[in-house]
């Protein structure tokens, strides 16, 4: 419950359905360290990604990104990550290697307090 | 994308268990994390 004892919620957003979602879930099973919602993003499809710039319109999917948001309501972080299945395929303005959990930790403690 | 310092674009969507989650419930209680990932069931 790390991101608990930080006042903070996780929430991993995909445009697949809620029922791909639902599986997906199951198929993670129950996580330790922090609890997770997916939200389902898939109609209009991608809409909410979109207003965040993070819809890739050649696979119709969100680029691999974090996004921390401060209790204002206030963009904190904003990084775009390189895709696992293709390590050194960088893209413009992607980061190589994605953040840790420990990492995420301290980027909260960094700008949303 | 969205850069630092600009407000967050709110938004209502369902999650995994068809409850529906808006980010401005979040306001001043805690803070968010999106972790937007491509696909379900793969690495991505």
């Amino acid at each position: 419950m790390e991101f608990a004892k930080k006042d903070t919620q996780v929430l991993g957003v995909s445009c697949d359905s809620r029922a791909t979602l639902a599986a997906y879930n199951l198929s993670l099973g129950p996580s330790d360290s922090y609890p997770i919602r997916l939200l389902s993003d898939f109609h209009p499809h991608g809409a909410m990604t979109r207003s965040y710039g993070l819809f890739n319109e050649e696979n119709g999917a969100p680029f691999r990104s974090i996004v921390i948001i401060d209790k204002k309501g206030v963009v904190q972080f904003a990084q775009r990550y390189t895709s696992v299945r293709q390590p050194g395929a960088t893209g413009q303005g992607e980061t190589e290697s994605d953040l840790s959990v420990a990492s995420i930790l301290t980027e909260i403690d960094r700008t949303c307090y | 994308m969205i850069e630092v310092g600009q407000p967050a674009p709110n938004f209502t969507l369902t999650d995994h268990n068809r409850r529906l989650v808006s980010l401005d419930r979040y306001r001043d209680i805690q803070n968010v994390v999106l972790s937007f990932f491509v696909f379900a069931f793969t690495d991505n």
